[in-house]
Order: structure tokens, then sequence, then C-alpha cells
């Protein structure tokens, strides 16, 4: 289990807004020379259930021999709520096949209403990205 | 330091930071609600009878029967290694005691500045009014220390976004431990460690408030029924919406 504290969970961010439609279907951005895909699945993503969690790094570039992807066999992603502090909920997903990685996580419901959080995908040698998306109560 | 260990420090400074940053936004109204009429007096068995024991042992008992409830729980969530599949079935629980906790603040409000008149007189101005004068004379004459450890221990029910990834923690704990019991004291170590860190913030809010609580009356009063009533409000809000 990685243990270390995420930079991301303490940081206040104010006045974000949706960039990934998750109900809809899964949302990628880009990485450097990779494509980062996240897909939450049941859909219509809730609050307080038990959610699969699945992230697909796509290479732009054809592969090439010993280019560092295969360094790792999981890869973390860090649940925040943008400004307000819920403390580290952090899942590992586990690699099981090229670029696909998996794990189980819950997103908690807020008293305070608030329904905007925030993915930070953690890709070792990569660096971070994040999305952000409305969950359902 | 184990992956373990660590992750009690973790759970510890989370609890810490989150009960400065949160929980006085949460409990802290409540914490004050009582803390204010602890300076009118406090029953205690002889042997504390030093009043600086009396100051802080309400704040003691409060803090410890809510950090019981929050161990128990999440030893059950490190045996099940579930949080679903607790924490979905006593949400409506939750959301009671929200709603009764929401609706006693607004009613303490009121009688804490003075709009609830026929409090004063016996009798009350019909049956519904004396019930109600009646429930808050009994709240607001507690005065015996030991009725704070009931009331931390209600109170840990209380949702809240912070718990819920604390529970979240001791369930996952919980689904790596081998055996049920060990996965129990696992989960219920990861939420007491929890509860201490949050502790310190609602311990020292107490104790301030209590410290300067005539001054408080004094000064602010009818500014602390207010605020009483609207944090009573939106708990209502919360609780039913």
């Amino acid at each position: 289990m990685v243990m270390e504290w995420p930079k991301e969970v303490a940081k206040v961010t104010m006045g974000n807004l949706p960039d990934c439609e998750i109900d809809r279907g899964s949302c990628s951005k880009r990485m450097g020379d990779k494509t980062v895909v996240l897909d939450v699945s049941p859909k219509p993503v809730r609050a307080m259930e038990e959610l699969a969690l699945e992230i697909t790094i796509l290479s732009v570039q054809p592969p090439r021999h010993n280019d560092g992807q295969e360094e790792f066999g999981w890869l973390t992603l860090d649940l925040v709520m943008p400004g307000m502090f819920m403390g580290r909920n952090r899942v590992i997903l586990r690699k099981t096949s090229e670029g696909r990685y998996i794990g189980r996580g819950v997103i908690p419901r807020c008293p305070s209403g608030k329904s905007l959080w925030k993915i930070t995908v953690n890709v070792p040698n990569l660096g971070s990205i994040d999305f952000f998306f409305d969950v359902s109560h | 330091m184990s992956a373990t260990d660590s992750l009690y420090v973790m759970m510890f400074v989370s609890g810490f930071l989150g009960g400065f940053g949160h929980c006085l936004g949460m409990c802290g109204p409540i914490v004050a609600m009582y803390s204010l009429h602890l300076r009118e007096g406090v029953s205690a068995p002889r042997n504390l009878k030093p009043k600086g024991v009396l100051n802080w042992m309400p704040h003691l008992l409060y803090n410890l029967g809510r950090v019981t409830t929050y161990s128990i729980i999440g030893g059950i969530m490190g045996v099940t290694g579930s949080f679903a599949v607790v924490v979905r079935p006593t949400e409506s629980i939750r959301n009671l005691i929200l709603g009764g906790v929401g609706m006693l603040m607004i009613v303490m409000g009121l009688a804490a500045g003075g709009w609830l008149p026929y409090l004063k007189r016996p009798g009350g101005a019909n049956r519904f009014t004396e019930r109600v004068a009646g429930i808050v004379r009994f709240i607001s004459g507690i005065k015996a220390v030991g009725a704070y450890f009931p009331m931390g221990l209600v109170l840990g029910f209380l949702p809240c976004g912070l718990l819920y990834t604390a529970f979240i923690a001791a369930a996952g704990v919980g689904a790596e431990t081998g055996s049920r019991p060990e996965a129990f004291l696992r989960g219920m170590s990861v939420l007491f460690v929890f509860g201490l860190g949050t502790s310190l913030a609602l311990f020292t809010l107490g104790q301030f408030v209590s410290m300067n609580a005539e001054w408080l009356r004094n000064k602010l009063y009818r500014g602390a029924a207010v605020l009483m009533i609207i944090v009573g409000v939106i708990f209502l809000y919360r609780s039913v919406r």
C-alpha cells in the first residue's frame, strides 16, 4: 500500500467546473505523449456506492521497445472534493492488461450537498492529471 | 515504519487537520451550545472537587463518547471490509439524528434568545408548548458530568463526509486482513486515532467557550442564539433533503 500524503488532497481549489461528463461515458485527457482515459461505473455515478474505477493509458506514438511503459504494475487515484477537506481517499488500481488499470473505491456524500468531485490520476514516471465531474446523490 | 503504522499517523493528521477545518463547522455549534451552560454549575462526585477538573471533564467525556461510536463503527467496517454495506442502511438513522439535533438547536436558540416567553412561566400556553418547555428545561438543566458521554455517543452518528472517508480507510484495512477479530481491531484502531485527532479541535473550542461563557453570554448571547437557530435550520434542511 502506498502511504505518502497526496499533494492534491489538502489543496483547496475554488470555482472549478466539471470538465468530464462521466455519466455519459469515459473521459480522456492528454498527458505528454500519452492519452489518459478515465471511466467510472456503474452509471449514473452515485456517492456512497462502491464504484469500479478504470484508467487506460494509450500511447499517441506507436510503442517502442524499452520506452518505460512496462515499468509500473499499478497506479493511484485520489478522490478529492474541491474546496472541502474530506481527508485522504486514495485508491490503488492494478494493471490488468497493457495500459489498463482497475480498482474499486467509494465517493462519500458530503452533507453540505456539494456534488463536484475531482479524480487526480497519479501515473508513475509521468505525473498527475485531474478530472472534474458531478456525482448524483 | 510499516504501511499500517503510517496509515495510523495519516489518519491522526487527517483528523487533526479536519478537526479544525471541517468538524468545527459541523460539531462546533453543538459544542458551543452545551459549553455555554457549563459555567452555570456542574455537579460532580465530591472526589472531583478541583474546579479545573470540572471545567474539562464534560469536554473529555463528550469527545470520548464520540470516539467510542466512531471506533465501534470502524471495527464493523473492518470486519465487513465494505463501506457501502454498513453505511447505506444506517443513513436514515444518521439523518434522523441530524434532524433531531437541528430541531433541538432551533428550540434552544429561541429559548436562549428569550423568544419563547412561555418557557419562563409554569403551565405554558398549551399542552404542546408545555412539552417543548419541559424538553428545553431538561436539556438546559443537564448539569451531571456523566451526561456528556452518552451525548457524545449519540452525536457520533451525525453524518459527516470527512468521517466517511475515515470509514472507507477502515474498510480497506479490514479487507486486507485475514482474520475477523484482527480486521475488527484494525478498523477500530483506524477510527480511534482519527477520532483522537478530531477531538483536539473540539476540546479546545469547548474549553474556550466554557472558560469565557460568562463574557460570551453577556456580550454575544443574542448573536449566539441567532447563530444557533441558523445552524439548526441548516441541519434540519440537510436531514430532509
